[in-house]
Order: C-alpha cells, then structure tokens, then sequence
C-alpha cells in the first residue's frame, strides 16, 4: 500500500501544478481555463524538433520550448483580454474550450501523434522513497508546484501588484478607469501560467510521450482546482497531491479500481456539496 | 455591432484553423466519410514519367520511373484506415498505395491501374461504420484491402458478411469475423505465442499482462488469457490502466506482485511511457519484458532509446531488422519500397506490404471481367506464398481457424537493434517443442 501511494506522488505533482496555475488564473484572469494544457502540449512537441532536427542542444530546447509556450499563452491571454474583455466568466471559459480543441488539433497535424524522444531531466535527483524511485522529475514538479503556491499567495497577499491583479480580476472596467493596464497585467499572467505549465509538462513529458496523455492532464489538474474551490492554493497542492494517490491505491481495489478516474470526481462533488451546504447553512441562519 | 461579432468570429477561426486541411499531413490523404470525396489512390503515379526498362522499389515509388504505365480504367478498391484518433495505423494503407504504384508503372492489371481509395475511420465505430458505407455505396469500389486499423473489423465484420465483401487488410484486431481475411495474426495469438515464449522458452513462472482499459483490452481478458490458462496450467497476473494515466504506480504494482515476466499489450508512445517508467524504477534487469507487433517499429527504438534494451518483442511476419545476410527478397524490397517512399519501416507497414500482394494475386487470377462478384470471389480463395509469413496466406483460414495468418515470431533489443531469436511460433505450440523448450534457435544476449 505504501509503495503505491509514493507511486502516486509521479501523477500528484503534475496535477497540483496544473491545479495551481488554474487557480491562478481564475482569480486574476477571471477564467476557468481548459486549454491550459494544450499550449503547453504544442510547445514540448515541438522541443523534440530543436532538439533533433535543430540540434540546439538539450537546454536550449528546453529553454525554447518554455518560452513558446508562453508566447502561446500570453497570445491566448491577449485575445482574452481584448475581445473578451467585458465577458463573464462561463464565456470566457466556452473560449478556452475553443482554443484547446484548436491547439489539439493544430498540434496533432504539425507533429503527428508519433514515437518522439523527450529528454528525461534532474535523473540524479531521484531517490528511494518506500521501494519506490521518486525520480528527479516528481521532486522538481512537487518542488515547482509549492514554489508556485507560495509565491502566488505571498503576491497575491502582500505586495500592491497583488492588490491591482485582484481589481483586475473583480472589476476590470473599474480598474481600467483608474489607470491600470489590464491588458497588460491579464497578458502577464497568462503568460506566467504557461511558463509554469509548459516547464511542468516538459518534465513530465517522458513518461506521457503522447498529445493526448498530456493534454488529458487538464482533467485531473481541474479536479485539484476544484479540491481547492478555485481558491485556495494550499489545497489545491493537497488536492492534487491526494488525488495522484488515490488513483495509484484504487490499483489493489479489484473491480472498484476499475473506475479509479472517476473516484477523485465523486471525492470532489462531495466536497463541493459539502462546502454548500454550510454556506446555505450559515445564510439561513 | 462588429465588436459583438468578434469574439464570435474569432472562435470560428480558431477553430477552422484546426480542422482544416494540411498539405503535408498524412492524414490528409484520405477523407472523413462524411466529405464524401476520393482520397489518395496509388494510380496517379503510374500516369507520370516515362523512363528505362529497370523499375525500381524507388523510383516507381517517387515517380520518376514508370516504364509502362496502366492508363485503363482504375480498379476502385476501399481502405477504411484509422488515420486520426488515439490509436492510427496509416503505415499498412500507405505502404499498399506505393506496391500499387509500383505495379501500375508495370502495367497493371491488364493496363488497368489499381487504386486505393481512402475513408478515414476516426478511430471510432461510427467514423468506420460511415467509411465503410461510403466507399461501398457512393465510391462504388470493387472490394476492400489494406487498411490498418482496430475498429473497422469489429465495427463492420456483420456489415462487410451481409454483403457479400471479402476484405483483406494489412493490419486487423478481430479474430472471428469470416469475410475479413487480415495480414497480420494479430493482437491476441502474438499475445498467446508471447505468453508461451515466457513460460517455455525462459521458464518464467509468475507471468503478468499490462494492458489499457479499452474494448479490446476485453478480449485479451475475457479470451486470449483464459485460454491460454486453460492450455498451459498457469495463470497470468493481469492489471489495467486507464488511457493517459500515469504508469508509475501500475509499473510498482508489477514489481510488488513479483512478475518475473510481463507482457504489455499498447500502442507506440505508450510503449515508450511504459518503458521510460520501467527503467526509472530499475527493473528492465529484474524481470522480463515482452511487447506486441506494435512495438517492432525503428521509430519507437528511437524515441525510447536505451529503455528499451533487453525487451522481448513480437514480430508477426519476418523481421525486417538483423543481419541483413538473413533478409529475403522480399524483406529488402519491403524496405527499399518503404525508404524511398519517406514511409518509416514498421511491422503494420509489412502488412500492408503482403495485403497489396496478396490483392494483385487475387486479381490477377480472375478470368474475365473484373465486377464486385468476382473480385470478391477472387479475395475469398486467394492463396499467396511469401517469406513474410510462417505458413503460406490462404484467405480461407489456416489449419487451426479462420484467420489466414497465426505464426509470428520473437525478436529481442540488443545492442540497439531489434535481433530476430526464436523460429517461427505456431499456435498453438506442439507439445514437443514445449518439452524441448519452445521455439528459440538463436540468442542474441
């Protein structure tokens, strides 16, 4: 049991980092953004190509990969910004739906779904954990997704930019009135939450080694954000992090772990029903 | 007005700009049913060029040769391949289009070019359904041939029987369907040899599946393993994953249940997932490893690189890797027909090698005017002898069942290369060969 739940680490920091840039940016941008992943997807594909048909060297491609992704991301953001600026949050999601089954779409016809190899990265950092090898990848993607939690909460929380992120995202018009550049601001964050995505993705990548595999990671990311109602980082990392684990467990459930996709979901719609309840509760009273 | 029109259109773009056609994608040599249009077929070629007497596998395949073109009327045959979705398998269609092309630029039959025309089955049961239809009710081909794919035979077999189409493709997942005669034997014998090859040939005696928890994974469970349980005395530990799931955890599960030997049933990347994860975890020299036909592709040597050393595979036609000295005819002319046709060389891409041979067999044994009947007719006795296979192709079954194909044999990953290590493997194993130890005659390790 325990070796299965450190195995569960491997999908749990993916999906706590994921989770965390969805938070992200549904509290500044004011969007539940499903094309997170798909950006990013493209992005890391192409890394095999600078890679092995550019040959720019491991780090340089690395570095590429990161920085078209977030290209992609802050374009994304820019048309948020833009042309749906003055939209509620159900439209701007309805978007960003439209942009992952583009990007699929695009990604699957330039790339092809075909074998490719994606370097594996920080292989010395992995370490024995239960007769289980955390490798260097989960430690980093756990390591990012904290890192990130952290400093979102410190920005968000203590520091004038964070004030105005938040204006932004509440009301913008107004924002906008005072002399704030929104569209400055929603770009910035968009393309920070790609960066932080792509970099977990190319980490990942390895061991996912299909545009399906890892754009499917948005499903699982989205469950850890809705651990989190949005909101709260911290329990966005826990939900990730329990999710990744309970999905590795349900392997010794028999024919109940069969349907271990959808056990995290049922977990999750208890714990929205939950947290409702004691909202109406406390309104009645 | 316009601003409220924007966001709108901006959408649709987007969208366009996804579903839209691309000039270099293989994909976009065949069509979604639902167009309704001809896709890429193999007779264009043999209209172009003139050239020497001496065709070669490359020039007829880029063009350039073609010393006695097929100009009569083309023979309309349909290709219902899985050229997008999860699973795809272009590489059977693609390498039959350039045997076609090759014959046509020889003549054809009788002066008649072969074409292929291709349907997209979308991977999905409605995109093969809708294929199927299409090319037999508004394509009006003559019969079906070559296609790669896992849907269209579970999808269409009642179809294709009711009537009156014999099919053969390069690559199939159906082990029951009488009027679809497929290359390849596989994925459950290859899964039933390769079980075999770990009980009688290495001796394991904890044997483990890994497969996805997808239909056809249903098969291998409810079937093929029981089966060979019942056959061979032992039991195979089996454990599912869902599609994009992370491996890690099913890849300990193996390792704390004690596997000597696994066989993994996947598609490609996910080969190369699994086997990333296998090495990570530091087991590729604690237990062994076997992977379907579907893993013996040079392009996943590649991209999984060192991972995949010391893993069992399957082949089910001849090797088309190892000593070059031990290559048939036929085997170099595969190679050269898929190298000079850009094509990657893989095992599905054989089948749709011997699948187009066996087509122009077949027609060229027919005695008269070529009707649906009689090709059809044609397709359902064709017999064809070739290096690539175990026992010779008889559409009407072989010795043990209906599926014209059931021999395959296992190649290891040594040094890099794929090394061809056991004859072929019969289904099911004579007695005496399980006594002597299976079927292997050389080891590369």
């Amino acid at each position: 049991m325990l070796d299965l739940a450190v195995a569960g680490l491997s999908a749990g920091g993916t999906y706590a980092l994921i989770g965390v840039c969805l938070v992200l940016l549904y509290r500044v941008g004011a969007v539940v953004n499903f094309s997170l992943t798909f950006g990013p997807t493209l992005a890391v594909v192409a890394m095999t190509d600078f890679l092995g048909v550019w040959e720019l060297g491991l780090w340089a491609s690395v570095a590429l990969a990161i920085a078209l992704g977030t290209a992609i991301a802050a374009l994304q953001g820019w048309v948020m910004a833009t042309l749906f600026r003055e939209s509620t949050v159900l439209i701007r999601s309805t978007v960003s739906m439209a942009m992952a089954i583009a990007m699929f779409g695009l990604a699957t016809r330039i790339f092809h779904d075909e074998p490719r190899f994606y370097p594996t990265l920080f292989k010395s950092l992995g370490r024995d954990v239960g007769g289980v090898v955390v490798t260097g990848t989960v430690i980093m993607a756990f390591g990012t997704a904290i890192v990130t939690a952290l400093a979102i909460w410190l920005v968000l929380s203590y520091t004038r930019i964070g004030v105005i992120l938040r204006a932004v995202s509440s009301r913008p018009v107004t924002a906008e009135l005072m002399g704030v550049g929104t569209t400055v601001l929603i770009v910035l964050v968009w393309a920070v939450a790609g960066a932080l995505t792509t970099s977990g993705l190319v980490l990942v990548a390895p061991t996912r080694s299909s545009i399906p595999n890892m754009v499917i990671l948005i499903i699982p990311g989205l469950a850890a954000a809705i651990f989190g109602a949005m909101r709260s980082l911290l329990m966005t990392v826990i939900g990730g992090t329990v999710i990744g684990m309970i999905e590795s467990v349900a392997l010794e459930w028999g024919a109940i772990g069969n349907y271990r996709p959808t056990i995290s979901f049922v977990a999750i719609t208890l714990v929205l029903l939950w947290s409702q309840r004691k909202e109406t509760w406390s309104e009645a009273r | 007005m316009l601003r409220k029109l924007l966001p709108a259109l901006f959408v649709l773009i987007f969208i366009a700009a996804a579903c839209g056609d691309s000039d270099d994608d293989e994909a976009s040599t065949a069509t979604t049913a639902g167009e309704g249009t001809t896709a890429t077929t193999a007779a264009a070629g043999a209209e172009e060029g003139d050239g020497d007497a001496t065709t070669t596998a490359a020039g007829a395949a880029a063009g350039d040769e073609c010393p006695n073109p097929a100009t009569g009327e083309p023979i309309a045959l349909g290709d219902v391949t899985s050229y997008s979705g999860v699973n795809i398998f272009p590489e059977s269609a693609n390498i039959a289009k350039l045997v076609f092309e090759r014959y046509n630029c020889n003549g054809g039959v009788d002066g008649r070019p072969i074409e292929l025309v291709s349907v997209d089955a979308q991977d999905t049961a409605e995109g093969a359904a809708a294929a199927a239809r299409n090319l037999a009710e508004e394509q009006q081909v003559l019969a079906f041939c070559c296609s790669g794919s896992i849907v269209n035979c579970f999808t269409n077999a009642g179809y294709y029987a009711e009537n009156d189409w014999e099919v053969i493709p390069g690559v199939e997942a159906c082990a029951d369907a009488t009027n679809v005669h497929p290359a390849n034997t596989g994925p459950f014998l290859p899964t039933y040899h390769m079980l075999d090859f770990f009980k009688y040939d290495l001796g394991a005696e904890n044997i483990c599946f890994i497969g996805l928890n997808v239909p056809l994974t249903e098969f291998f469970q409810t079937v093929v393993i029981p089966t060979w349980e019942a056959d061979s005395g032992s039991t195979v530990n089996q454990v599912l994953i869902e599609v994009g799931e992370d491996f890690t955890p099913a890849v300990t599960k193996l390792a704390a249940d004690g596997c000597d030997a696994v066989e993994a049933a996947f598609t490609e990347p996910d080969y190369q997932s699994f086997f990333q994860i296998v090495d990570a975890q530091g087991l590729t020299d604690q237990m062994d490893f076997g992977m379907l036909t579907s893993g013996y592709s040079l392009q996943l040597l590649e991209a999984a690189g060192d991972t995949l050393e010391g893993v069992y595979s399957n082949s089910e036609f001849e090797p088309y890797t190892g000593d070059p000295a031990a290559w048939s005819e036929a085997v170099t002319d595969y190679i050269e027909l898929a190298e000079a046709g850009g094509e990657p060389l893989t095992s599905f891409g054989q089948g749709g090698y011997i699948a187009a041979n066996v087509v122009i067999t077949a027609l060229e044994s027919i005695d008269g005017e070529l009707t649906k009947e009689s090709v059809n007719e044609a397709f359902k006795n064709v017999e064809y002898e070739t290096p690539f296979l175990g026992t010779p192709f008889r559409a009407t079954g072989s010795a043990v069942g209906i599926q014209p194909n059931t021999t395959s044999k296992v190649l290891q990953v040594v040094d890099g290369d794929f090394m061809p290590i056991t004859d072929w493997r019969v289904f099911p194993l004579p007695a005496e060969q399980k006594e002597a130890g299976g079927a292997t005659t050389t080891s590369a390790g």
